[in-house]
């Protein structure tokens, strides 16, 4: 599956398997980005810079 | 299974529920709305694994509402969530938890540590990964910690929760592998009625607080019957089913905090334990019951 990081407009690679809502670095310029679409047909993923950390985050 | 993401732990809850023939719909909480008054969701149960604490509890409430079964409980995510009411539950209940104060201004703060005594420790009654606690090392530093805190909008930092400074004797690896002292900051993990698992936690040098999260070591540690009674009386205190235990030891063995939406990947790797596996099982053991 190809992917293009809303940053950098990096292209790269990611598994087949990706799911929505997986987070995956971004190769080239670190950015942390979400999956919001897999376009199996196309063979690429959508992805957006994922949430920041919020105050009440935690586990 | 509600989360902000698919971060580590929901991954392996997935490869778990795949190997398992168990279908799981994912709910990411961003993008989740309903009107109150008609369910949206079919399933047989929810697992909450929403790292924020606000959309957790109350999408917890919303669903349980539905008459989902939800874990954790709305009432469990609350106690939880809340230093002070898991303090005040663990009282109750007579589990031992370190000395604690309350206080809502400045003033009666700066009095409620003269009786605590320094050093102390401010933590916001919400939020996790150690963020915003602060060492109180004498009244100077207290009194410039408390003006901070009353200039920040959020009125819960304005909740002064201050707990005594419990000094752990081994503070890292090198006085832990001395052995003349045990490691006392430890998470144990607790599914159903049986503690799966168990790891001590060492603080980086240059920082006194042991979460996984701040870059502490881990390191699987044998469960002993103390450490397995007193996490499974925490746990029954706050009704809850799948938790990680926080314990701390001083002169007898201490419930630190509980958490609801428990992390687990230093855990597993440190002991090796499917975790993601086993929660999946309990999961399967509700559905059918």
């Amino acid at each position: 599956m190809k992917a293009t990081c809303i940053e950098c407009y990096f292209e790269f690679e990611v598994d087949d398997d990706v799911m929505l809502g997986e987070i995956i670095e971004c190769p080239d310029c670190g950015t942390e980005l979400e999956v919001i679409e897999i376009n199996d047909k196309e063979g690429e993923v959508v992805l957006q810079k994922a949430e920041s950390e919020e105050e009440d985050w935690g586990e | 299974m509600i989360c902000n993401k698919l971060s580590w732990e929901e991954k392996s809850i997935l490869d778990a529920a795949k190997r398992k023939n168990v279908k799981v719909n994912i709910i990411l909480n961003r993008t989740y709305f309903v009107n109150l008054e008609e369910d949206n969701v079919s399933t047989d149960i929810i697992l909450q694994r929403s790292l924020s604490y606000v959309r957790g509890l109350y999408t917890t409430a919303i669903l349980e509402n539905f008459g989902h079964h939800v874990i954790n409980s709305y009432r469990t995510s609350e106690i939880c969530g809340n230093k002070l009411l898991t303090t005040l539950t663990l009282l109750k209940e007579g589990i031992p938890t370190p000395k604690t104060y309350c206080a809502f201004t400045k003033e009666s703060a700066l009095k409620a540590l003269d009786e605590l005594g320094y050093p102390a420790v401010i933590k916001p009654i919400i939020g996790s990964w150690g963020r915003l606690i602060a060492l109180l090392k004498d009244q100077d530093v207290a009194k410039a910690i408390l003006e901070d805190r009353e200039t920040m909008g959020n009125i819960f930092q304005k909740v002064y929760y201050l707990q005594e400074y419990i000094v752990k004797r081994a503070r890292d690896m090198k006085e832990y592998l001395r052995r003349d002292k045990a490691p006392r900051d430890m998470r144990v993990f607790v599914i159903g009625d049986e503690v799966v698992a168990a790891m001590n936690r060492h603080e980086m040098e240059g920082d006194w607080r042991s979460s996984a999260t701040r870059g502490a070591r881990s390191v699987s540690c044998d469960i002993t019957p103390e450490m397995e009674e007193l996490a499974l009386k925490a746990a029954k205190a706050v009704n809850g089913e799948i938790l990680g235990i926080d314990l701390i030891e001083d002169e007898e063995l201490m419930v630190q905090e509980i958490n609801h939406v428990s992390g687990f990947h230093a855990l597993a790797n440190s002991t090796g334990r499917d975790i993601g596996g086993r929660i999946v099982d309990y999961i399967i053991t509700q559905i059918k019951g």
